[in-house]
């Protein structure tokens, strides 16, 4: 079936813990850090942790984000 | 750097290394260790070097950075450990530091030390370090965890199209490491078959030589490309960075200029992405096994990031961090050493040998040298600081620390912190001073600020909670909560007024979590040994100088005056017996050296339970000690760090007498 992309494009802080998106784009000055953690569009991600912190994980890295940052970052589902 | 030869001839084989001249002598060559934090480092460090040379603390930073040595066939080479960085933008302290190493060690071998688990972000490493043009090795550690995943890594490929030697690792068993050790002496670069995606690196110098010339040609060609590099995450910083760094004040505004009409961190981002293409189908298979290990290691590892698994083990680590500083360091040892060995044997030596008089009284009079002095630092400091530092180290090095930040978080940020000052904070609890230069981790100044006054006003150093324990436990439990009761809540609350006076803004907390990991005691004990010795090299002498400040001013009748001077503070508003000035007095000093100071008092029945805790609580807050008041001049500059030291003097003095009150007034049975 055919979606629109536009309208899968959620930010990280919408997805549940367990999800797994694909980044397509990243906001902000954190950009370049969050590549240097192995963050950037094109990469496939799972959201493991909302509270207290966010944590994400790509390939086996770990990532612990403040809710500001996870904002940012806005992913497609898989 | 200067009297190293630089004789040897980078070739494409190793064994044709060759030394031109002075064949006699053997050619030390240089190695840099540099990864990402948490890959291993230190382990491949300390298994490849035989013992340490130098530990230096790097100039303008705190970041350390360990030299050693390593015996291969004869010729020595040198080997040099950097702090984990991500990226070689420079956008961190540790970044700064460690491509600062690349910069003006002239290295002749990089050894980039990885996680093979996460290959995707070693090889963006690889090509950011290939830029440099320095021959490399690239080390595939942690091979064990990979395998237990099931990840496979095929290092001959790998190495045939990076065109550098890589080898495959395990550091804590030291599997491998022959095989890195024998490739030590290549001497090959790392070349991503023609692809240069730095073009635009070379655009942005041949601008900048328009503009200023004769600025660009200081640069020579290894530091241009480094500044570059340099650049990127660090935009922000350019002044600083040219001016500061380089000495090259209006490259920076060139440089600047460029950079506002490009895209940057999106061309790095795509050049990244055309080499990962290129390298990544080397890495194919990577098998996920299809019952992934989920150890208990693992398991733990998430409970302690979650709100209330994570809280109960936190109690428990504190628990038994408490049995092993408070009890064992502050109780037992310091029993031994302080009625054992100081005042059953060395004091009573030294009274017989010396001839009483004057140089009896100094070196072990009422405060002597060395029954003040030493004996305050060797028996009561130093057992707590050794066994709190042994736990830091091990909670450091199993990967449990960031996830005590990931549940501080939300406390910190009220505070105007983040997570990540969660380490200065904890590493306080040992040493404030270590502490405060340590706050260079964190981002904005705003937070060093907050960081550094809190560290200043509050947190109490090994020493001073070992005491704080040690001496409460003789009252009640409800005493100890007095104390850290009103010293945490005069912490959350300055916090959190500074946070809101304090202009400017944190920056966000983005904190990798490490696997949760059985430490390596060698490890830990080298760690443990060198934060001892800096230690004593930084107490020691203080602890001295200040038993013969007191000897003099006894001697010149000048401490009675100060002590009745004090007194309306002292006795009047805080209700100490006024003995207590002298501990306040050696507190400016060192404040575990009031600590300690106290303990001798209260050891010798002076002090009432009320007595104690008003004590306690305003010597926790009193005024940061010499060594720390220096720290923060330098790190916070003059003015803003005698603010500093005036407040948290007043401060505490007010803190001391309201809790004084309020516990004669409510009558408080402790
Ligand atoms: N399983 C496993 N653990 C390792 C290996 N190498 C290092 N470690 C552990 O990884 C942690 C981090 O190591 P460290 O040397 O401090 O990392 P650094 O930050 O890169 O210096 C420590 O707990 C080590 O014991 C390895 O090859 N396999």
């Amino acid at each position: 079936m055919e979606r629109d992309s536009s309208t899968d494009v959620d930010p990280l802080t919408k997805l549940n813990p367990r999800e797994r998106a694909r980044i397509v784009r990243i906001e902000g000055h954190e950009a370049t850090e969050l590549a240097g953690y192995g963050l950037y569009a094109g990469i496939e991600i799972q959201v493991k942790q909302r509270f207290p912190s966010y944590i994400v994980q790509t390939d086996e890295a770990e990532l612990a984000l403040e809710p500001a940052v996870a904002r940012k970052i806005f992913v497609l589902r898989l | 750097m200067g009297s190293r030869s630089k004789a040897t001839v980078l070739l494409e084989d190793p064994s044709e290394l060759v030394v031109l001249d002075n064949p006699a002598l053997p050619d030390t060559g240089r190695v840099v260790l540099i990864g990402q934090a948490n890959v291993g480092k230190s382990v491949v460090f300390s298994r490849l070097t035989s013992r340490y040379v130098t530990i230096s603390n790097f100039p303008g930073t705190t970041v350390e950075i360990f030299h050693g040595r390593v015996n291969l066939d004869g010729e020595t080479v040198e080997i040099i450990d950097t702090p984990g960085i991500n990226s070689t933008y420079a956008s961190t302290e540790d970044e700064r530091a460690a491509l600062r190493v690349l910069q003006e060690d002239s290295p002749e071998l990089i050894v980039q030390v990885a996680d093979a688990k996460n290959m995707r972000r070693t090889l963006r490493l690889t090509a950011q370090l290939a830029q440099f043009g320095i021959p490399m090795v690239l080390t595939l550690n942690m091979m064990d965890e990979c395998e237990r995943k099931g990840i496979y890594v095929d290092a001959d490929i790998l190495s045939k199209k990076l065109g550098i030697p890589v080898v495959q690792t395990v550091a804590t068993t030291g599997a491998g490491l022959d095989g890195l050790k024998k490739v030590l002496r290549s001497r090959q670069r790392c070349s991503l078959n023609g692809h240069e995606p730095f073009q635009w690196v070379e655009d942005a110098l041949a601008s900048a030589q328009r503009s200023t010339p004769g600025e660009t040609q200081k640069l020579e060609t290894r530091t241009k490309w480094f500044t570059f590099l340099a650049l990127f995450g660090s935009l922000l910083h350019l002044e600083n960075y040219f001016g500061a760094w380089l000495g090259l004040p209006t490259l920076a505004t060139s440089f600047q200029t460029f950079f506002e009409t490009q895209d940057f961190p999106e061309i790095l981002t795509e050049s990244l992405t055309v080499i990962l293409a290129y390298l990544l189908p080397v890495l194919v298979p990577v098998l996920w096994a299809v019952g992934k290990d989920h150890g208990f290691n693992e398991r733990f590892g998430v409970w302690a990031r979650q709100v209330l698994p994570g809280t109960l083990i936190l109690v428990v680590t504190m628990s038994l961090v408490f049995q092993l500083v408070g009890v064992l360091g502050a109780q037992t040892l310091v029993g031994i050493l302080e009625e054992g060995i100081f005042s059953g044997y060395v004091t009573p030596f030294l009274q017989d040998i010396l001839p009483s008089g004057f140089l009896n009284d100094l070196v072990v009079g009422q405060y002597g040298v060395v029954s003040m002095g030493i004996a305050y630092a060797v028996a009561i400091v130093l057992p707590v600081v050794s066994t709190f530092f042994i736990a830091f180290s091990f909670l450091e090095d199993s990967g449990y620390l960031p996830r005590l930040s990931i549940l501080s978080d939300r406390l910190l940020r009220a505070m105007g912190l983040h997570g990540k000052a969660l380490l200065p904070m904890v590493l306080g609890l040992g040493c404030v001073t270590m502490a405060t230069m340590t706050t260079r981790i964190l981002r904005s100044k705003k937070e060093r600020f907050v960081a550094t006054f809190l560290l200043a006003l509050g947190v109490p150093c090994s020493a001073q909670l070992g005491v704080i324990l040690g001496i409460t436990s003789g009252i009640s439990l409800k005493a100890l909560l007095i104390v850290f009761g009103t010293v945490a809540s005069q912490l959350v609350f300055v916090g959190f007024v500074l946070s809101k006076l304090y202009p400017g803004q944190r920056s966000s907390f983005v904190l990798e979590v490490p696997p949760i990991r059985y430490p390596d005691w060698k490890n830990i004990f080298r760690k443990t040994y060198w934060r001892v010795v800096w230690f004593l090299k930084e107490a020691l002498p203080l602890f001295a100088i200040g038993a013969l400040a007191l000897f003099v001013l006894d001697k010149l009748q000048l401490l009675g005056k100060i002590t009745s001077a004090s007194e309306p503070v002292i006795t009047g508003l805080l209700g100490l017996p006024k003995e207590a000035a002298a501990v306040f007095l050696v507190g400016f000093l060192r404040r575990d050296y009031g600590a300690a100071g106290l303990f001798d008092l209260s050891r010798q029945g002076q002090l009432d339970s009320i007595q104690i805790v008003v004590g306690l609580v305003v010597l926790t807050l009193f005024v940061p000690c010499i060594a720390n008041s220096l720290v923060i001049v330098k790190e916070q500059g003059l003015w803003k760090a005698l603010g500093m030291i005036a407040f948290v003097f007043v401060y505490a003095v007010c803190v001391g007498g309201v809790l004084n009150w309020l516990l004669h007034t409510f009558g408080i049975v402790l």
